[in-house]
């Protein structure tokens, strides 16, 4: 009588449920909140743990790439929300959760928190650009608000004074982490702003948990921030991290460090810049004493042509007067064979000029000879 | 020069431009033209050594600013 029956096998049975759950709308990407418990990272770096509340208890698996990509792993205690799929592991017929993300319990209300009041103070204007308030370049008193121990102040005062050893730096101690946190780091604040000479404000807080960072998503901190007349720059836990102070804040740095690194130049690279001022000052100098020097010789050139281009002419005159003067030279004519017969300092031109007895003097070209006249006889 | 009125390197090239200029145009007779020439050698003469002063003053300037840069970075 059970000969019709249909009868499975273990595998088409398991493919089945398998299909079932695996195509169930909420079995699939949705989120489920328990306590971890048989918390185990496998070498394949792979974590497996078993999520439990009172009533039951559900395997999961969260793989590699997805545990490389959450920021603390759990550890067994934690109340944690984890979304992801319900998949059969047909091997040994039992269903997991596939993890695609985890939360700790709570942390979806307190985003929706910060969301909300982000936006609500993001519509007040508080995050105006426009708003912000410009860093001085060369502060002289820096005051800075976190806790008075641990790295955090440590490493601002060292990137402080490596960069800008002259400034003062004022420490405003508060309490950075739990419910007094958000009273205490107004406080430190408004403590600041009573003090004359306040430059720049450092707001900073090293790294955490979404809750460690909390108090700085405080509204109060915020509007106290929006309202300090001295610029305040946030260095508030990592690169990742924002919190409301972050946007309030005249400057956000990523961490403590690189707040500090924004308030202050550094000295070298002032130094540096000064150097290179040096320089162009030197070169737009030299620049401007060889454009005169050029101007000069040039001036000198010119002045002295335009002195000697008369007085080449000149010459050139000269030239030609003393070439027509040659023409009546007297010893032109005696080296083209004549002689020239003198009486005293006059040249004879006539009888007329002497008489008998006289004695005159006659130039030939290679010399000169005296004569007396025994005669003299005019023509008819 | 305070026996005389200050020096004047703009001043000089300014008079030099001018002298130049009178000089190209032919208008002066050639008298005025030596005397100008022996004007406009002394502005010469004077604004170069001027120029060569200043250029040795630069000189020692940044050589003195480039020891006292080198000196406080050997500090660190």
């Amino acid at each position: 009588m059970q000969t019709k029956m249909n009868i499975y096998s273990v595998t088409q049975l398991t493919q089945t449920i398998k299909f079932l759950l695996e195509n169930s709308e909420t079995l699939q990407n949705t989120w489920v909140s328990g306590e971890i418990s048989n918390f185990t990272k496998h070498s394949s770096g792979h974590v497996y743990f078993t999520l439990k509340d009172d009533g039951a208890a559900i395997a999961c698996v969260m793989f590699r790439n997805v545990a490389m990509s959450v920021a603390t792993l759990p550890k067994p205690g934690d109340k944690l929300e984890v979304m992801g799929s319900v998949t059969v592991y047909p091997p040994r017929g039992n269903y997991q959760v596939i993890v695609q993300a985890i939360r700790l319990r709570g942390q979806g209300d307190l985003y929706q928190k910060f969301l909300e009041l982000k936006s609500r103070l993001e519509q007040e204007g508080l995050f105006d650009p426009l708003k912000k308030k410009p860093l001085p370049a060369f502060p002289r008193t820096i005051g800075v608000v976190t806790s008075p121990t641990g790295a955090v102040i440590r490493d601002i005062i060292k990137t402080v004074r490596r960069r800008y050893p002259h400034v003062k730096i004022v420490l405003s101690p508060a309490t950075v982490q739990g419910d007094q946190a958000a009273a205490s780091i107004i406080r430190a604040l408004e403590l600041l702003n009573e003090k004359p000479g306040m430059d720049t404000i450092i707001l900073a807080r090293g790294g955490g948990s979404m809750e460690d960072l909390w108090c700085f998503n405080d509204e109060s901190l915020a509007r106290t921030i929006a309202v300090c007349p001295v610029p305040v720059i946030s260095g508030i836990g990592h690169e990742t991290d924002f919190t409301i102070a972050d946007f309030v804040a005249d400057r956000r740095a990523s961490t403590p460090t690189a707040a500090a690194e924004l308030a202050v130049p550094d000295s070298k690279e002032i130094r540096k810049s000064l150097q290179q001022s040096g320089i162009q000052i030197r070169k737009s100098l030299q620049n401007f004493i060889d454009f005169r020097k050029q101007l000069i010789d040039d001036f000198q050139f010119r002045l002295e042509q335009a002195v000697m281009n008369p007085l080449e002419y000149a010459r050139g005159e000269l030239a030609v007067l003393s070439a027509r003067l040659d023409a009546f030279d007297v010893r032109k004519t005696l080296q083209r064979g004549y002689t020239i017969t003198l009486a005293g300092k006059k040249a004879l031109r006539s009888v007329k000029q002497v008489k008998r007895g006289d004695l005159v003097m006659t130039m030939a070209a290679d010399g000169q000879f005296e004569s007396e006249i025994r005669s003299v006889k005019a023509d008819a | 020069m305070p026996e005389t009125k200050k020096f004047s390197l703009e001043t000089h090239l300014k008079r030099l431009r001018k002298i130049v200029e009178e000089m190209q145009s032919g208008k002066p007779d050639f008298d005025e033209n030596i005397k100008l020439f022996q004007e406009g050698s002394v502005l010469i003469q004077e604004a170069k050594i001027f120029l060569d002063e200043s250029e040795m003053l630069i000189r020692k300037l940044t050589a003195a600013g480039e020891e006292s840069y080198a000196g406080e970075l050997d500090e660190e």
